[in-house]
């Protein structure tokens, strides 16, 4: 049954993230029908799955939500915020043990007793009598937890439960617990379990008892109580009554499920209707009696059995005296092929790295065809080769798209977690937020959206934490009290971009040139010297954000260079602007995809290099006279900021450019800490590389991301530039 | 009710739960039936209409239209209102079996079936010997 055991755990999932987003819609609205009944269908849809199953607590556990749900649905009970936490749980609750489940195939050992305390949150008093049963259940809340099975075997009525953990060292001591057990009456249910998780076999001491026993006897307490006399700290009895254990209801024996179904066909004749529907239950009756009178090796004429079918009385009779003998015969009719469902296809991450590869590879070796068509000239051959390349540059395009289209998934599976954490936020801050999400549909490379996941819950949680201010805060500064958190996805220029945005209290410049300071990161001077937006950016320098005072101070949070790091490492860059009082906005610029970078070609000193298309903000040309030199420190004024420029044949240790020119190619880097213009001898194509990380001798080479081969074969290094600054 | 080219008496199940539908697939097809599945009444409607079953089994809850509005609208239909349906429901109270029948179910099973009864079900209401192997 494991495949159906799959089924079951793709299934809960599915269904847990649907009552999830139903459960946040009906926080949200509490009128809200669609989502009332969603939510309902999920409980009821898992109550009924996990059912089929030995998960007694997790059945427990929907169920009970399923009730609650039935009293939103009906309106007598309403919704309020605490009922939503309550529901949260469950749902968190359920999630983690389908984890469990699909991780060790079982729920863990106090699932009983956590399905027990969660449903009597849901249901807002003690557990429900049928379930549970009274007495003294709740003390013993492992109890409402027993299988069906268990259930049999302890029986109904009024039984004792008993609690023992033992003392690890009781061996020592001389007590035997399973001595104990052997001296109660009417012993009925025993559960040995681990007291605790246990630890590694390595670590396990065979001395220690790392046990719990649990059990349920058909004696009084008092009764049960002179058996652990020597333990009595240790032991925990109490009463507890248990309702019947649930039997299927066709359990009965062999052919009397015939009868019982035969009996119920007689009962439809007489069941109220109008005419119309009693003369069609007649008809179904007719062939239900004639099939089941067949199955018991009884065959009748169908017409025999529609005219007995008139009313109660004659199907009755006709039953009793026993039918003719002529076989029933049917049309065989024949099958429909049944249509199989879709199911997504899994791949090895390797061999889809493979192929990407070779994809990479293939791209690089179509690029030489076309030096080679060149230097064929004119001739006919020539003009057949210039066809055939175009065709497969056309089908290597193709195929590439095909490839990388592949790995794409849609952002939502990075979106999906936000509303559930917005909402868990903004109630435990006490703010009022509107999550606005657009673009979930955007698709990037499964490495992308792995990247994605954590920074951008840092960013939504920061913007929660520290953009957005506390209602009256924002009703003084004549905002609307509830804030508006926007997150965005979107491509652009053949990455993706992720963009956050708050209208919260945004960051003040002044702020940050002050903390900077203050934490000695910059000198007074420095700090004052910083444009605004290059003193926001202060958020993403190392060791700025950490203090819990400076989120105060800026409006923004703990990390910020976590953030930064994590997007740089994906070869993509991050971007922040604020105004104070109006909000502030955090983008994540990252390419589509980590197996295949897309590079600026730039030349220096006669070697080509490549700098990822991530990080360039744009290229022109400076006029020699637009660059200003402070001792050796350059720098130019670019879009209205002064912009430091640095020239690559320095950085590499190559010998100054001789040539006498009017004006510098400059590429505008954009790194963490703002613009650098990097000054090279020439710019040449983007070019989209399979980047080879340095190995052997090479490795500790520093400043380089690795070596490609552009697509007419000549070799490029591709710049890390942070490192190189 | 078998069909002489090998194949068993085709049953229709009709459960928005993929798991109880994988289960009574399993469950059926190991004992010779031919299951086909629909996720709601709409499409088990659709389906019935297509290839007449010889035997429905209906959930309750289902999102675009319920077990009862289906088996309803079958028993309106002529060429299917004579088709025999077994209802299958986590409700085990009485009344929930009664508005079954009244819908016009034949049978009622509490969720989870056991694997015996539903087949022991599913053979008395096509027709199929009780014990042994399915086809004759």
């Amino acid at each position: 049954m494991s495949e159906l055991f799959d089924q079951f755990i793709v299934e809960a999932q599915e269904l847990l993230e649907t009552a999830g987003g139903a459960l946040l819609a009906l926080e949200r609205d509490p009128a809200d029908r669609a989502s009332v009944d969603e939510l309902f269908r999920a409980f009821h849809t898992l109550k009924g799955s996990s059912a089929l199953f030995d998960m007694a607590p997790f059945t427990r556990l929907v169920h009970a939500g399923e009730d609650t749900l039935s009293l939103l649905r009906d309106g007598r009970r309403g919704m309020t915020p605490d009922l939503a936490d309550r529901l949260f749980r469950a749902l968190d609750q359920c999630a983690r043990w389908v984890a469990a489940l699909e991780e060790a195939g079982t729920l863990p050992a106090d699932a009983g007793e956590a399905a027990e305390a969660l449903a009597r949150g849901l249901s807002g008093g003690p557990a429900d009598g049928a379930a549970a049963g009274g007495g003294e259940v709740e003390a013993f809340p492992w109890v409402a937890g027993l299988t069906d099975e268990e259930r049999r075997a302890a029986g109904e009525g009024t039984l004792t439960a008993i609690d023992y953990t033992p003392d690890p060292d009781c061996f020592f001591t001389g007590d035997d617990p399973l001595a104990l057990f052997r001296r109660v009456p009417d012993l009925r249910l025993l559960r040995i379990e681990p007291a605790h998780p246990l630890p590694p076999l390595a670590q396990m001491d065979p001395y220690r008892c790392v046990l719990r026993f649990r059990a349920l006897s058909g004696a009084a307490v008092e009764a049960v109580t002179p058996a652990f006399r020597s333990v009595p700290d240790q032991v925990r009895t109490g009463s507890v009554t248990l309702s019947p254990a649930f039997t299927p209801p066709a359990a009965a024996a062999q052919g009397s499920l015939a009868a019982t179904m035969l009996e119920e066909q007689t009962r439809i004749l007489d069941l109220p209707g109008s005419a119309a529907e009693r003369e069609s239950r007649r008809a179904a009756v007719a062939r239900a009696v004639a099939a089941i009178l067949t199955a018991l090796g009884r065959p009748t004429q169908r017409a025999a059995v529609a005219a007995a079918c008139g009313d109660v009385g004659s199907l009755r009779r006709f039953l009793a005296d026993g039918p003719g003998e002529t076989p029933a015969v049917s049309e065989p009719r024949p099958s429909a092929p049944s249509a199989a469902p879709r199911r997504a296809l899994r791949v090895e991450p390797e061999r889809m790295d493979a192929l990407m590869a070779l994809v990479g590879e293939l791209s690089v070796v179509k690029g030489q065809l076309g030096p080679l068509v060149r230097r064929a000239g004119d001739g006919e051959m020539a003009r057949d080769l210039k066809a055939f390349a175009a065709r497969v540059d056309s089908l290597v395009g193709d195929l590439r798209h095909a490839a990388l289209r592949l790995r794409l998934l849609p952002l939502a599976r990075v979106f999906d977690p936000l509303p559930r954490l917005v909402r868990d936020t903004a109630r435990r801050l006490d703010k009022t937020v509107e999550l606005v999400l657009e673009g979930a549909e955007t698709e990037a490379d499964k490495d992308i959206l792995d990247v994605l996941g954590e920074p951008l819950l840092h960013l939504v949680r920061n913007a929660l934490d520290h953009g957005i201010e506390m209602p009256e805060r924002r009703a003084a500064a004549g905002k609307p009290p509830a804030g508006t958190l926007r997150v965005r996805a979107f491509q652009d220029k053949g990455g993706v971009v992720v963009e956050v945005s708050d209208d919260g209290a945004g960051i003040d410049p002044a702020a940050m040139r002050r903390a900077a300071v203050a934490k000695g990161l910059l000198d007074p001077d420095a700090a004052a010297a910083l444009s605004d937006a290059d003193a926001v950016r202060l958020v993403f320098a190392p060791g700025f954000s950490t203090a819990g005072s400076v989120s105060e101070l800026s409006g923004r949070g703990v990390g910020m260079d976590a953030v930064r790091a994590a997007a740089e490492r994906a070869g993509g860059r991050v971007e922040i602007d604020s105004t104070p009082g109006n909000g502030t906005r955090v983008c994540l610029l990252l390419p589509l995809t980590l197996s295949i970078t897309r590079v600026v070609v730039v030349e220096a000193a006669g070697s080509l290099y490549g700098i990822p298309v991530a990080l360039v903000g744009g290229v022109q040309r400076v006029k020699r006279g637009e660059i200003r030199a402070v001792k050796r420190a350059e720098s130019v004024v670019l879009r209205d900021r002064v912009v430091p420029l640095v020239r690559l044949r320095r950085l590499l240790g190559q010998p100054e450019d001789e040539r006498a020119r009017a004006d510098d190619c400059v590429v505008l880097a954009e790194l963490g800490d703002g613009p650098v213009a990097v000054a090279v001898d020439d710019v040449g194509e983007r070019a989209d590389v399979v980047l080879r990380p340095m190995t052997g001798v090479l490795r500790g080479l520093r400043g380089y991301a690795g070596t490609a081969v552009l697509g007419d074969g000549r070799l490029i290094l591709v710049l890390d530039l942070r490192e190189l600054l | 009710m078998t069909g002489t080219d090998g194949s068993g008496p085709r049953v229709l199940v009709v459960d928005d739960a993929v798991t109880v539908r994988a289960f009574s697939r399993r469950v059926l097809e190991a004992d010779g039936f031919v299951v086909d599945e629909a996720v709601n009444g709409i499409e088990g409607l659709e389906r019935a209409m297509a290839a007449p079953p010889d035997l429905v089994i209906v959930d309750v809850n289902m999102r675009k239209m319920d077990g009862y509005t289906m088996l309803r609208v079958l028993r309106r239909d002529p060429g299917l209102r004579d088709v025999p349906a077994i209802m299958i429901s986590t409700e085990s109270k009485a009344s929930d079996r009664e508005q079954a029948l009244l819908a016009g179910a034949n049978w009622y099973i509490v969720k989870p079936p056991r694997p015996e009864v539903l087949v022991e079900a599913a053979r008395l209401l096509t027709g199929r010997p009780l014990g042994g192997e399915g086809a004759p």
